[in-house]
């Protein structure tokens, strides 16, 4: 799509930005700034999704991914007291360093390419034209009338899926003494 | 030099940052004033409840003492644990107050200017920015370096995050009849509409409200920041400037959620009869209308002060099973009873979608309409999700407390007894 | 010296899930230095030890080197709540032991002042315990009313918490001018103020989630483990020393013993607000009674040097905690030779870990509550 005028510098600060966490990340030495960069990055993506006109898969992305997963992934961390990594310097470099950079190098020069095909394009991101019987106001009606409609039926077995992971937790988590009350 | 005045004529820049920048200040100092005599409101207020006269000295009427506070908090040595870790000891206040003072963008405070901004999203902004600031209170007590302030940190995001889910989904019933997520266009639907949305959802309000209170960890839900807990809360470690940051965050929330409250439920700044008084787009309308939000924030607010020394304590098992068994379910009933009700009254041609310069808007019609929907909500709506939270609890402990014990005394009258009192 | 000790099971090899937490001597809701060493596994408590003797003087020990009349400031401080109960328990031991007659006007007045101790150490047991609950203005409500009962106590005994005026052989002063007007003031307010509190917390939810079901302790329990006072009563048992072996004039009263029926900490919560009532009807009938013995002496006869004949005497009143009993042995000189309080609050403390295991963390601190413990006593 095209980006006019100020939206570029958004892009270019919002994809940097999301480049920097994600490099920091990687390479963060404590699980608890790793979480901090996780969170960094998703709300980097999260813009993105604001230039992109998708507004509430950006509101959605923090509430769920930022507000959930990485609270998630800190209790767990926490729980778990990974803290002992840090004491340990770990060596980030090592021999295979040179196979990891040919690697690299090619895949992007590869993707480069492929992107810069005519065929390989992708359509303009643009809301879809007034008139039409879809046409809503908002970016999140046409998500959620999507949603079921369009995409019931994935909606539903993502749902289906997320109830077996919270069932299946529950049972995997509990205390024998848990068990035998219950059963 | 020219460069400054090229980026502050520029169209985007001038639009959002130049003409928002004397809202935006005036908003900020108002609303830490706010946090700050809200700390001094609640003790005036817990001290009139518990017979007693609150600060009095610094100050006519102890009006002073939040100054007096502050400059206490501001001239403590900071203090940091010898093996906390530092970067992260230093960010986690700062992402609390941070995550509380973004949503204040999008709250409407009044028409026109005396509003921020207004994004298409701004109830789930608002949520998702809320729900940032649970990681401060995590990273708090993760950074103390203690078993026992991590584990209260821990449980108190558990807490908040449990019921965020709640005050989401009780927060969609009043958008069924808006149709939007926009802050300033529920205003404006209560507005096109008539009628407080409180009326039609009144259990969405009162979930709002519970959750309201758990979600800044207010009595009754603050267990995990008692005094008299033996697991320490998660800004034990914190002292001075900081330990201020968070409080500033904790009270400035009590303040959105009351917001939010009088946003969606309560009609915002709009009182009918308010264009009777002054023309929309003066000045004395936006004054009015400011006023008119403050009262209403601040009413609830009362109501939150007057919950929390009232009140005894949950304990935290009964606090997240209040949540998870009690509120969720009804939320999600008052969901599909509200869904319900809007088909039937759809198909008796009792409400109509109405098409604003903002948006579509659900309207009722005057007078089957209204009533119906008034009707419905409580004639319906509370019964529904009464017999679903009886049905789903009937064997819980804190169901059956309605049997009531009698300490066994013979019947004999005082009269009896004794010559004159 | 005592070493707490706390059972080791076998999960504790298994199981690494079981933690130690102490609830040290300094902690806001343990109602003075009490230390709490509890095995939880997650939040459950699994095992309970209380470590005391923070607050050990050594009072029985002192009592020893002491005249008869000098050893009484001492028992004010034992339970130091209750500070008038204390001495009418001491000076009635000495009474018996000594064969003293009290008059009959002392005995009212004794019994008025006792009961009116009562009401205060119940309504500071309320205070408190609703305070660790997290009903923070009960507490300030309930110091409201207790201020009356000490403004009382001050214009009589001259002193609010360690009140001392009763003498072997009856009272030190006789009722000043004001006295029945202040007591009846305050016995008419007091049942608004307890319907005042019972509106704030008996029908709450909250507060009944709190404590309904909570602690438990069955007759046959409280009775093997030698619980007193209101504990025993709201667990079934309808036993009170006032009605059991009458002492001063309680016989010559009306009163009610409330009585509960399933122990949990509800209970004990409705039988001492019940028993509040109770004793303002008692002292409303002794001052219908004193208005017809006054002018009369507060004195009898008491010899300068108190030397009881040689032998040993227990006695025990009901005090606002439980059964306070003394067991005073004389040599027959003027000192004791030995001096042994039976502390309602320790013996009540031992019902403490029957009743928390099972429970949650949170439980404990309303269950400390519950018992109505003071560590005065407990140490002495």
């Amino acid at each position: 799509m095209e980006l006019k005028g100020a939206q570029v510098l958004f892009y270019y600060a919002l994809a940097f930005f999301v480049l920097i966490m994600a490099v920091s990340l990687i390479r963060a030495r404590s699980a608890v700034h790793a979480a901090l960069y996780l969170m960094g990055t998703l709300i980097g993506t999260a813009g993105l999704f604001l230039l992109l006109h998708a507004e509430f898969v950006a509101g959605a992305q923090i509430l769920i991914y930022v507000g959930g997963v990485v609270v998630l992934f800190i209790f767990v961390i926490m729980l778990v007291n990974v803290r002992e990594e840090i004491t340990e310097t770990t060596r980030l470099f090592t021999r295979q360093e040179a196979v990891a950079w040919v690697l690299v190098g090619a895949m992007t020069v590869a993707t480069i390419i492929a992107l810069r095909r005519e065929a390989n394009l992708l359509p303009p991101a643009v809301a879809p034209p007034e008139g039409t019987a879809l046409a809503l106001s908002e970016d999140t009606q046409r998500v959620g009338s999507a949603l079921y409609t369009r995409a019931a039926l994935p909606f539903e077995i993502a749902s289906l899926l997320l109830l077996v992971a919270i069932v299946g937790s529950v049972i995997l988590a509990r205390t024998r003494r848990q068990e035998e009350t219950f059963d | 030099m020219e460069l400054f005045w090229t980026i502050w004529n520029h169209p985007i820049v001038s639009e959002y940052v130049v003409r928002r920048l004397p809202t935006i200040v005036i908003v900020l100092f108002v609303i830490l004033t706010v946090a700050a005599y809200l700390v001094y409101a609640e003790r005036k207020v817990s001290a009139f409840i518990q017979a007693r006269l609150g600060p009095m000295r610094v100050g006519p009427y102890g009006l002073l003492q939040p100054l007096a506070d502050a400059l206490k908090l501001l001239s403590k040595e900071d203090i940091i644990p010898a093996r906390a870790e530092r970067s992260i000891f230093v960010i986690a206040p700062m992402i609390s107050v941070v995550a509380s003072l973004v949503v204040l963008a999008v709250i409407p405070f009044g028409p026109g200017r005396a509003t921020i901004t207004d994004v298409n999203i701004g109830v789930l902004f608002i949520l998702a920015v809320s729900s940032v600031g649970v990681l401060g209170i995590i990273l708090g007590g993760w950074a103390s370096n203690s078993k026992y302030p991590l584990l209260g940190a821990l449980r108190s995001s558990a807490q908040m995050v449990s019921y965020e889910v709640a005050i989401a989904l009780a927060l969609v019933g009043p958008l069924m009849f808006a149709k939007t997520l926009s802050m300033v266009g529920l205003i404006e639907a209560q507005m096109t509409d008539g009628v407080w949305y409180v009326l039609y959802q009144p259990v969405a309000f009162l979930i709002f409200l519970v959750g309201g209170l758990a979600e800044t960890n207010r009595a009754p839900f603050d267990l995990p920041e008692a005094e008299s807990e033996i697991v320490a809360g998660y800004h034990t470690e914190y002292s001075g400037f900081r330990w201020a940051l968070y409080f500033v965050a904790e009270y400035t929330n009590i303040v959105i959620s009351a917001a939010i409250a009088a946003t969606v439920f309560l009609g915002g700044w709009h009182f009918p009869g308010l264009t009777r008084l002054a023309e929309p787009g003066t000045g004395l309308y936006a004054l009015l209308a400011v006023l008119i939000f403050a009262v209403k924030v601040f009413a609830i607010v009362y109501c939150f002060i007057w919950f929390r020394w009232t009140f005894p304590r949950y304990r935290y098992d009964q606090l997240m099973s209040l949540g998870w068994k009690w509120l969720i379910p009804a939320a999600l009933a008052n969901i599909l009873v509200t869904g319900a009700v809007l088909v039937l009254a759809q198909h008796l041609g009792l409400v109509e979608t109405v098409r604003t310069e903002a948006g579509e808007r659900l309207v009722s019609l005057w007078p089957w309409g209204k009533l119906f929907l008034i009707a419905a909500s409580l004639l319906i709506g509370v019964p529904i999700v009464w017999i679903l939270l009886a049905v789903i609890n009937r064997r819980s402990a804190d169901f059956n407390l309605r049997v009531q014990r009698q300490i066994r005394l013979p019947e004999r009258g005082e009269e009896e007894i004794f010559a004159e009192v | 010296m005592h070493k707490p000790e706390i059972a080791i099971t076998r999960e504790r090899l298994l199981a690494a899930r079981e933690m130690v937490l102490n609830m040290g001597p300094q902690h806001p809701s343990t109602h003075g230095v009490l230390r709490v060493i509890l095995k939880l596994d997650g939040e459950t408590v699994i095992d309970l030890d209380c470590d005391i003797g923070y607050l050990h003087r050594g009072v029985e020990k002192i009592c020893e080197n002491r005249t008869y009349v000098h050893i009484e400031p001492y028992f004010d401080r034992l339970d130091y709540v209750a500070a008038v109960s204390n001495d009418l328990c001491y000076v009635e031991t000495v009474e018996k032991i000594a064969g003293i007659e009290v008059p009959e006007k002392a005995k009212y007045i004794r019994v008025i002042l006792t009961e009116l101790q009562r009401i205060a150490s119940h309504l500071l047991w309320l205070g408190t315990h609703a305070m660790d609950i997290g009903a923070v203005t009960i507490f300030l409500y309930a110091f409201r009313e207790r201020e009356e009962i000490l403004k009382i106590f001050e214009n009589y005994f001259g002193a609010r918490l360690t009140a001392n005026a009763f003498r072997i052989g009856g009272l030190q002063y006789d009722i000043y001018d004001g006295f029945e007007e202040q007591v009846r003031a305050f016995c008419r307010i007091l049942p608004e103020r307890l319907k005042e509190y019972e509106t704030i917390l008996n029908e709450n939810r909250i507060w009944l989630q709190r404590t309904v079901g909570i602690g438990i302790l069955t007759a046959e329990e409280a009775k093997d483990l030698g619980v007193t006072g209101p504990v025993l009563r709201a667990s079934g048992v309808k036993w009170d020393i006032r009605k059991a072996f009458p002492y001063e004039v309680y016989d010559q009263v009306e009163f009610e013993i409330p009585v509960g029926e399933n122990g949990d900490t509800y209970d004990r919560y409705l039988v001492r607000m019940e028993e509040m009532r109770q004793s303002r009807l008692i002292i409303l009938q002794c001052l219908d009674k004193l208005k017809k013995l006054h002018p009369g002496p507060v004195l009898g006869k008491v010899p300068k040097v108190i030397r009881p004949p040689v032998g040993e005497v227990y006695h025990s009143i009901e005090s606002p905690k439980g059964e306070l009993g003394i067991y005073l042995v004389s040599n027959g000189t003027a000192f004791p030779e030995r001096l042994r309080i039976r502390p309602p609050s320790l013996i009540n403390l031992q019902a403490l870990k029957k009743m928390a295991i099972g429970h949650l963390v949170a439980d404990v601190v309303a269950l400390i509550g519950s018992i109505d413990i003071v560590l005065g006593e407990v140490d002495r």
